[in-house]
């Protein structure tokens, strides 16, 4: 689903990620965990072509994102670690915005706003303002634009951070709905909880170089993802 | 504290010359842009300067050495007193109500009234230099056209106060107009209704000071008894004449109009600004159209222009002015035989009333800002499966449809009013304003793409004081008037005509040369935005 080849990226020199590559198969939820700063969101920035001028390639379903950008745009659904939407549209002007440009039709984002709207206890609210909207409103919102064109790959940095205990467990259980319907999830995280109990996969960033990667059984052993977490950085810190 | 707020503040402003490279980060100010943002504000400096110059020297011949003289100062206070209360109404708005960094602020332990002072003498340093590219060439006027030394410098002494009276009315209006806006439900149309009324007062003043016989004479002696009812005019002149009770009184009136806005405005800084924003509307389910991604993006782009008062009237200005000038026509129809026998034109006047009404249109300014003001939401457009020149010529429609249909419309009733127009005037009358509109629209989106501007805390800031915009304020006013000028000679031989042709041959070719520019370089170039 998503192939990730040599990608490197600097700003002004300064090497953001390193020579990374990763690949996530149809059905799979990996989790992406680093420290702050350590090249996530530049590279989930690289696979949803917000970034253009890197080294490697990104391939979403075969498609390479540098060759044919718009193809692999119709395909993923990318949720930002700050939700900065369209504040001065509504809710449902916003939803029909995004339904609009993926061609979805009336009778689908009618059917999938109510869905989602109805999970996220958000429908009645969907006439305000955005600029009305909290953070974790913003958030949902976000989250319900993403799933609206029922997208191959969907792309998250930070999901979690702002929405509500009970919101967090609808998106994870989105999450695994999405995947069982042979769809993939790439996602990065702080919360190394909840990357343990989601994730197929793992892969671990640091200073924009992959340490780590495979499924959680190969990465965690008989040790919970937070201790290893936690000695791959002491490992790097005292290199 | 207000040292470094004030720093903030103009660090954003220099930011604005900047843009950004490819990564998205803030360059360094090139030199070059340096050189030439200078040329350009000096350019336009000049021509404002010139302008009130030329205008201070005719009335000062008149008026100097007479009994009102206090006259000269009176309309030379007067115009960049109302000039500031225009344009600051919606930047104090913006500038101490709506600036994205309140949340970051207003949390740390600052003072409102530091927050509210940074952001009243921000806007009044701009004020400050507006109001002295107008007062100080008109005052130089004064003396060359033989006034007193001593008016001169009760003049200068003046023009430092009027500005801090015209700034504290404007954040009062400002103040207000963000009360009442905060309990409707259209605030913006509401906002824009307000500042629109608050404009069409000013012409209806400006054009009762310059009405009947006296505009064509430019006797302003004649115009002397309507000037009397206003006796806070005599008042302001007088008071760059020393009067003791004038100057003082001015003086007193400026500062404590200011000290009282600026005590008032920090005492309700916090309770406005955290106020909840809006009523909740109950969403009820309906049918929703399905439209092209193109139609769907033009329609966003629409409501973002919808959606704030100061970008609607500082970016239509070109488009208010055309319908302000129309209407003066009108009023002024009655004169315009006269006006062509007395210039002695060897053909119809209609040519250089057109060129005139196209030029003034051509200060619309939509189209400049549009790409700047997707600010944080940039990384919408561009995860988007939309080619980016779909998204840019979207950006230039609300500029084209609201420019166009105006220019058309004011240029036809123009031809109704103009002695000897012919079929072809008529013809010309709506292909110049269309041409001249698709041309600039995507020139605007062009030179945008070119100069953005992303992280703004300040709308206005793109929206009325960025290159792209500054440079949509200088060009058409210069191509105006070599266009004007060029067809009124032109006129004087009998060939106006020809000016007309060439304008929409120049705005015809600027339009292809544009749209091939946005749907290829300037999307290229969009593809780097981050």
């Amino acid at each position: 689903m998503l192939s990730i080849e040599q990608l490197t990226k600097k700003y002004d020199e300064k090497p953001a990620v390193s020579n990374l590559s990763l690949e996530i198969g149809e059905g799979e939820i990996c989790g992406f965990i680093g420290h702050n700063g350590a090249g996530k969101t530049t590279t989930l920035k690289a696979c949803v072509g917000l970034l253009t001028d890197f080294d490697g390639d990104v391939k979403v379903l075969g498609t390479s994102v540098k060759a044919d950008p718009l193809t692999v745009k119709k395909n993923i659904a990318y949720i930002p670690d700050n939700p900065d939407l369209y504040e001065f549209l509504s809710g449902i002007r916003y939803l029909n915005f995004i339904a609009d440009v993926f061609g979805v039709s009336e009778a689908q984002r009618r059917e999938r706003i109510k869905k989602y709207g109805d999970l996220f206890e958000l429908t009645k609210d969907l006439a305000a303002p955005i600029n009305t909207y909290s953070h974790g409103m913003k958030q949902k919102l976000c989250i319900i634009a993403a799933w609206l064109h029922a997208p191959k790959l969907i792309l998250m940095d930070e999901p979690f951070v702002g929405l509500d205990p009970k919101a967090a467990h609808i998106l994870k259980n989105m999450m695994h709905e999405h995947c069982e319907n042979g769809g993939s999830i790439f996602f990065s995280t702080h919360v190394l909880d909840v990357a343990e109990k989601l994730c197929d996969r793992v892969a671990i960033i640091r200073h924009g170089e992959l340490v780590v990667t495979g499924s959680m059984e190969e990465v965690k052993g008989n040790q919970s993802l937070e201790d290893v977490f936690l000695e791959l950085e002491g490992d790097t810190d005292d290199d | 504290m207000i040292k470094t707020l004030l720093a903030i503040r103009f660090r954003a402003f220099l930011s604005a010359i900047g843009g950004k490279n490819k990564q998205g980060q803030q360059k360094t100010v090139s030199k070059g842009k340096v050189i030439l943002m200078g040329v350009l504000y000096l350019y336009l400096a000049v021509c404002i300067g010139a302008l009130s110059a030329m205008n201070a020297y005719a009335v000062s011949a008149a008026v100097v050495g007479t009994e009102i003289e206090w006259l000269f100062f009176s309309l030379f206070t007067v115009l960049p007193f109302f000039i500031i209360l225009l344009f600051s109404i919606f930047e104090m708005k913006t500038e101490i109500f709506e600036c994205r960094d309140n949340d970051i602020l207003i949390p740390l332990p600052i003072p409102a009234r530091a927050i509210v002072l940074s952001r009243v003498l921000t806007v009044l340093i701009y004020n400050y230099i507006e109001s002295a590219v107008i007062i100080l060439p008109a005052l130089v006027a004064y003396l060359v056209a033989g006034g007193s030394a001593l008016y001169f410098f009760g003049g200068l002494l003046i023009s430092l106060f009027v500005p801090l009276l015209a700034t504290a009315i404007s954040t009062a209006i400002g103040y207000a107009v963000a009360v009442l806006a905060s309990h409707m439900k259209h605030k913006n149309l509401a906002t824009l209704l307000i500042s629109l009324l608050f404009l069409l007062g000013y012409f209806y003043f400006y054009s009762q000071m310059m009405s009947g016989e006296a505009y064509m004479t430019n006797a302003l002696v004649s115009v002397l008894p309507i000037l009397e009812q206003y006796k806070a005019l005599r008042f302001l002149g007088k008071s760059a004449m020393w009067n003791p009770l004038a100057t003082v009184g001015v003086i007193l009136l400026s500062v404590g109009a200011f000290a009282l806005a600026y005590y008032f405005i920090s005492r309700n800084f916090l309770r406005l600004v955290t106020r909840e924003k809006s009523v909740k509307h109950a969403y009820k389910e309906k049918k929703e159209t399905q439209k092209s991604p193109f139609l769907s993006l033009c329609g966003k782009e629409f409501r973002r222009f919808a959606s704030s008062a100061g970008y609607m009237l500082n970016a239509s200005m070109g488009i208010i002015m055309t319908v302000v000038v129309t209407v003066l026509l009108f009023s002024k129809r009655d004169s315009l035989p006269t006006l062509m026998e007395t210039l002695e034109l060897q053909s119809g006047l209609y040519p250089v009333v057109l060129m005139l009404l196209v030029g003034i249109g051509s200060m619309t300014s939509i189209s400049a800002s549009s790409v700047s003001l997707e600010g944080k939401n940039l990384w919408l457009l561009r995860s988007l499966p939309i080619p980016s020149k779909t998204v840019l010529l979207a950006k230039a429609v609300p500029h084209f449809l609201l420019s166009a249909p105006v220019g058309v419309v004011c240029a036809l009733a123009a031809a109704a009013l103009v002695p000897d127009v012919s079929v072809l005037d008529c013809l010309f009358a709506v292909l110049l304003p269309l041409s001249a509109s698709l041309a600039l629209s995507l020139l605007g989106v062009a030179v945008n793409v070119w100069l953005p501007k992303f992280d703004w805390v300040n709308e206005m800031a793109v929206v009325k004081r960025a290159t792209p915009v500054m440079i949509f304020t200088l060009a058409p006013m210069l191509l105006t008037f070599l266009l004007v000028a060029g067809t009124f000679f032109l006129t004087l031989v009998g060939l106006g005509f020809l000016g007309v042709i060439f304008a929409f041959a120049l705005y015809s070719g600027v339009a292809v040369a544009a749209c091939f520019l946005v749907v290829g370089p300037c999307a290229a170039k969009f593809d780097t935005f981050s």
